[in-house]
């Protein structure tokens, strides 16, 4: 998943940044609203963070430019204020939520793990498929209630395709959601981790749960049991 | 007594109309009177004279006047004009016709060859006479005739009467109509302060927030300075909650910096460095929403409550989404409320986001109209607030420097902000089995 950070406080910005990372996020951030809203147009976003008092453009108008572009992530603001005003102006410009600043990390990081779900249509932070269980907030899968070993962006490569399942996802469009901006696209690094996760999570082959596609990519094929299918 | 403008205005006019016209009035009848008197004497005179062209002496040289004068009055017996001549020693030398009747105290003045007019009364009536004494010389002895002819005043008093009445209806409808006119003329005239009065009124029922512009050029330095007054305090409330904005936003950036920090160091001393860091927020927070709730203005404006509420709900919907709750709100449309509009999404949002946060499935908001109380509803399904926790929400905000961290502080902060509005809080069960935060303000 890659988030966005637009925040001009650098101290802030450097410490969310890092803080996302080290939760296995990729992660772009940006100083100024403009540079921000260029990132978010240009680039694979799957959710935005921005803080509402922003040099050059303002949070708000970030926001509502995104939106009028079509863009549907979720955005998280951050404001310093704290009215009730700011925030409904916030969440009516298109934003998702709101944290008040300061907040505690844990706190940020719940609130982006739910939005990412949310925008996927699961209301629930544990997500079951068969014997497959994804829990969303801890970051771990299990299979027949074993919890598996997975590397970070192993994790990453299945919560990617679980939060878009059912979509042909490429290669590329994976990578980039997956990897900070200096990763080597041309590296088959990723088929490679889709192999190992085909294998760590349907030993048996039974379930087939990412699909291959051709020279298209790859869908996680599995419904979710506890999901009604008509939230999306 | 304290009359307005109006009233001054028509009353003293009025006094000034009345005045004049009484004083018109004493002045024409006054006139009237004494050329109908002047009138009067000079048509007895010729009367007089007359009497002294008709009069001849007879063979022994008695005097003698025609059987029929030539004015008729003097022919009939129930007429007016009266006249006769008597000697020195008031013996009767002739008498007219309409004297027969009527006994008069004739009153003698016998000045020689001067008219000389008397009032005097008989029988109710009151008469007006003219006595002219002359001395004839008849073979060679001198001998004194006196004339006199009386009107009866009737005639007169009926012409002055009948003036007078003309007079005084006609200056009695002449007022009238100037008064009329004067009402109409002032109206118009105030007009404009009316105007004024209305806009202002506006101004503090919250439908406009300046004064028009179109005055005449007589009040227009009083509405200007009233509208530059409105603007000022307006931009000064700006100016002062921005810098307050400001300094929240400034404080803020290095809380959040210091908490980052300390949420990824390692050390003991970790918890409770966070934990004072979070102190230091909630006191930033309560005491610049405390600074920054503007309280009831004189001259605030109305803000329509529901679509305040609709704003708070489709945000808090989207916060809340994955609880996936029922919000209600049951405000009628035309309801407003005197209120800051900062200080209303504050109220609204702090009391809903409570709502929601407690709550189960279920939120309400209903509001009502009771003796010129606005009672503003919000409850829900949730487990509510014990007796204890009632108290201590309450009167938290009288001691934010104590707060513990958790939640209630929202409540609080809704507390200390009725207070500024004379307003007040009441915290029971609901019908939902959760808690009901009644407002009435």
């Amino acid at each position: 998943m890659r988030l966005l950070i637009i925040e001009d406080e650098p101290n802030i910005r450097e410490q969310l940044h890092q803080y996302l990372q080290q939760q296995g996020y990729a992660v772009d951030s940006a100083e100024d609203g403009k540079a921000g809203l260029f990132l978010g147009t240009e680039h694979p976003v799957d959710l935005a963070i921005v803080d509402l008092g922003l040099p050059g453009m303002p949070g708000i108008e970030v926001i509502q430019k995104w939106r009028e572009q079509g863009k549907t992530f979720p955005i998280l603001i951050l404001t310093a204020r704290g009215k009730w005003q700011d925030k409904v102006e916030g969440l009516e410009a298109g934003a998702d939520d709101y944290l008040v600043k300061p907040f505690h990390n844990e706190e940020l990081l719940a609130r982006t793990r739910a939005l990412l779900r949310r925008s996927a249509g699961i209301s629930q932070p544990v997500i079951q498929f068969e014997k497959i269980s994804i829990n969303t907030s801890q970051q771990t899968v299990s299979v027949n209630q074993q919890q598996l070993e997975l590397t970070a962006y192993e994790y990453k490569v299945i919560e990617y395709l679980v939060m878009n399942s059912e979509k042909v996802i490429s290669k590329t469009e994976l990578t980039e959601h997956i990897y900070d901006q200096d990763f080597d696209r041309d590296s088959n690094v990723i088929e490679v981790f889709v192999g190992r996760l085909r294998k760590k999570l349907d030993p048996d082959g039974e379930l087939k749960p990412i699909e291959t596609l051709r020279g298209r990519g790859y869908r996680w094929n599995l419904t979710p049991l506890n999901e009604d299918a008509s939230t999306s | 007594m304290n009359f307005s403008i109006h009233n001054r205005i028509l009353l003293s006019a009025f006094i000034t109309l009345a005045l004049f016209m009484g004083l018109t009035g004493l002045v024409l009848d006054k006139a009237f009177r004494a050329n109908i008197n002047n009138l009067q004497q000079e048509n007895l005179r010729t009367q007089i004279y007359s009497l002294l062209a008709a009069a001849e002496l007879d063979d022994n040289d008695n005097l003698q006047l025609p059987e029929v004068m030539t004015e008729p009055r003097l022919n009939l017996l129930e007429s007016s004009l009266h006249a006769r001549v008597t000697t020195k020693d008031n013996k009767v030398a002739w008498q007219s016709k309409s004297m027969l009747n009527i006994k008069l105290p004739f009153i003698c003045n016998r000045e020689m060859g001067k008219f000389s007019f008397s009032e005097m009364t008989q029988d109710k009536n009151s008469y007006t006479l003219v006595t002219f004494s002359t001395q004839w010389v008849i073979d060679n002895s001198e001998q004194t005739y006196i004339f006199q002819v009386a009107e009866n005043d009737n005639v007169l008093t009926s012409q002055i009467n009948l003036f007078r009445k003309e007079l005084w209806s006609w200056l009695a409808g002449v007022s009238t109509l100037l008064i009329m006119i004067q009402t109409v003329i002032l109206r118009w005239g105030l007009k404009p302060l009316r105007y004024v009065a209305n806009d202002l009124l506006k101004i503090e029922n919250g439908e406009k927030n300046r004064l028009a512009t179109n005055y005449p050029k007589e009040i227009t330095p009083l509405t200007k300075n009233l509208n530059q007054l409105l603007d000022s305090s307006q931009s000064q409330l700006k100016r002062y909650r921005e810098a307050l904005g400001n300094m929240a936003h400034s404080l803020k950036t290095p809380l959040a910096v210091l908490q980052g920090i300390f949420n990824s160091t390692e050390s003991k001393d970790k918890d409770t460095a966070l934990e004072q860091l979070k102190t230091i927020n909630e006191i930033i927070e309560y005491q610049l929403q405390r600074a920054a709730t503007v309280g009831r203005q004189q001259l605030a404006e109305s803000i329509p409550l529901r679509p305040v509420a609709e704003k708070i709900i489709n945000t808090l919907d989207k916060v809340y989404k994955d609880k996936n709750i029922q919000a209600k709100i049951n405000i009628p449309d035309n309801f407003s409320i005197k209120m800051d509009e900062g200080d209303l999404f504050e109220l609204l949002g702090n009391l809903i986001e409570n709502a929601y946060k407690w709550c189960n499935k279920q939120v309400i908001i209903s509001s009502s109209n009771t003796n010129d109380k606005l009672i503003l509803i919000i409850e829900d399904d949730g487990p509510g607030i014990s007796d204890e926790q009632r108290e201590l929400i309450l009167q938290r905000g009288k001691r934010a420097d104590q707060s513990t961290p958790g939640h209630g502080l929202g409540l609080a902060m809704v507390s200390d902000m009725l207070l500024l509005y004379n307003a007040s809080i009441q915290i029971t069960k609901s019908n939902l089995a959760g808690a009901k935060i009644i407002i009435s303000i």
